[in-house]
């Protein structure tokens, strides 16, 4: 399981591509592998070009999708989204959630919490409504 | 490069000061370590030459012929509590006269070989049976006097001589050790404050790693191989400088003390002693560097829970 944080969890002083390389190692995946997944999900969260770049040097936008690479980069069949558009504007979190879509189309199931109306709406997928802790909707 | 070696490696790059100021602890305490062995190791060497050198003279009388020497030669021998027996002729003891009065000729000219007497030098297994020895050896009839040789510092016998050397060795054992402990202990501080600042330091890192899915041991592998690597850079500073002043040293060392084996002469048996002191302190810079840095961790991840 792959997990996406609200406020984004990427390690400050490790480049985009070692962010992504440390869930690997966590994962104990053959290091000979490490190069070419990671390349695979940058290229796919659009940041193939700012691997080598460090957190400070990305938009909210990009942290994102860092946090999003990483979570994807094991391969794992659900992704656990924690409000991962909550600290990002529309537009960017329209971009976010695009990706999602296009993940989710690969065959990858995407559980994501989030306030936000709108997403809901314009996502269109199953929802269950939460209220103080408890299912008010499914 | 690992992972975690590579974690290690930029978080000493990002503290510079920190990493210097642990090396340097434990680079001194190494260097003294260093220096402390090869005197324990000087203190033993010339121990076990006084012990070893022929303590026991016995003076010949001008009568004894060539075969009664060698009897009593043989029979010294064979004595189970005598060992090292070595024949010196009137001419031998002559020309040790002569090597000891070297500096004043005039003295060598003065006296014959007549006026030495040839004698019959060993030492005994343990000095506590040197005087059973010599009463024994008095009553042989070709044996005019027995006597002990090495009379350094006034003591009135080698086994003050071999005493005195013991407490000087004991001094320097003992000193050395607890000198060594009290830094090595201040090198363990030292690497336990530095790894908890670490910590610290790191302390947003380790929550997103946990987050992640990062077991204990990921986490504390970079820190702990940190540690390792200021133990193993300390140990051979040290080791360095302490194997450079006696390289430096050791032609004077070794002309001062003349016979006695204080370090050793030879190049091969020299770099020997001083690999095995640095196999051990490998050892004990690693052991101090796993314990500090695994307490400073566990420490540190108890109080983040």
């Amino acid at each position: 399981m792959g997990i996406v944080f609200q406020d984004f969890k990427v390690l400050p002083e490790r480049t985009v591509s070692e962010n992504v390389e440390v869930a690997l190692a966590v994962s104990d995946v053959p290091s000979d592998e490490w190069d070419k997944r990671v390349n695979h999900v940058l290229k796919l969260v659009g940041l193939d070009k700012r691997a080598n770049l460090f957190p400070n040097q990305l938009s909210g936008g990009e942290l994102q999708r860092v946090s999003l690479a990483r979570a994807l980069v094991i391969n794992p069949k659900i992704i656990l989204a924690d409000e991962p558009t909550g600290n990002l504007d529309w537009k960017t979190a329209e971009g976010i959630m695009e990706l999602l879509e296009q993940i989710n189309k690969e065959g990858k199931t995407i559980i994501m919490a989030t306030h936000h109306e709108g997403i809901i709406k314009h996502a269109k997928h199953r929802t269950i409504k939460l209220d103080d802790g408890k299912i008010i909707k499914t | 490069m690992s992972i975690h070696t590579k974690t290690a490696v930029d978080s000493i790059k990002r503290s510079p000061f920190q990493a210097i100021s642990a090396i340097f602890v434990l680079g001194l305490t190494f260097f003294v370590a260093t220096m402390v062995a090869i005197l324990v190791f000087a203190t033993d060497k010339t121990l076990t030459y006084f012990e070893t050198r022929p303590q026991i003279i016995s003076f010949l009388k001008d009568e004894a012929t060539p075969e009664l020497i060698s009897v009593l030669q043989n029979k010294l021998s064979s004595d189970a509590r005598i060992k090292n027996v070595k024949y010196v002729s009137k001419e031998e003891a002559l020309e040790i006269y002569k090597t000891a009065t070297s500096d004043n000729p005039l003295l060598a000219e003065l006296v014959s070989p007549s006026i030495f007497p040839a004698s019959l030098e060993f030492s005994v297994t343990d000095l506590k049976l040197a005087e059973e020895v010599i009463n024994d050896v008095k009553t042989e009839g070709i044996v005019a006097d027995v006597g002990f040789t090495a009379n350094i510092g006034g003591e009135k016998s080698l086994s003050d001589v071999v005493g005195r050397l013991k407490s000087i060795s004991n001094y320097v054992r003992v000193g050395g050790i607890v000198f060594v402990a009290i830094l090595a202990i201040s090198s363990f501080l030292v690497l336990l404050i530095i790894i908890s600042m670490r910590m610290t330091t790191r302390k947003g890192e380790i929550e997103i790693l946990s987050l992640i899915g990062a077991t204990p041991a990921f986490i504390r592998s970079p820190i702990v191989l940190e540690a390792i690597f200021y133990s193993l850079i300390g140990v051979l500073s040290g080791w360095t400088l302490a194997l450079i002043l006696w390289l430096y040293a050791s032609p004077s060392v070794i002309s001062y003390f003349g016979e006695i084996p204080v370090i050793p002469k030879d190049p091969i048996s020299f770099f020997l002693l001083f690999a095995v002191i640095l196999g051990v302190e490998l050892l004990a810079g690693v052991v101090i560097s796993l314990t500090g840095s695994l307490l400073a961790v566990s420490r540190s991840l108890k109080k983040a829970r």
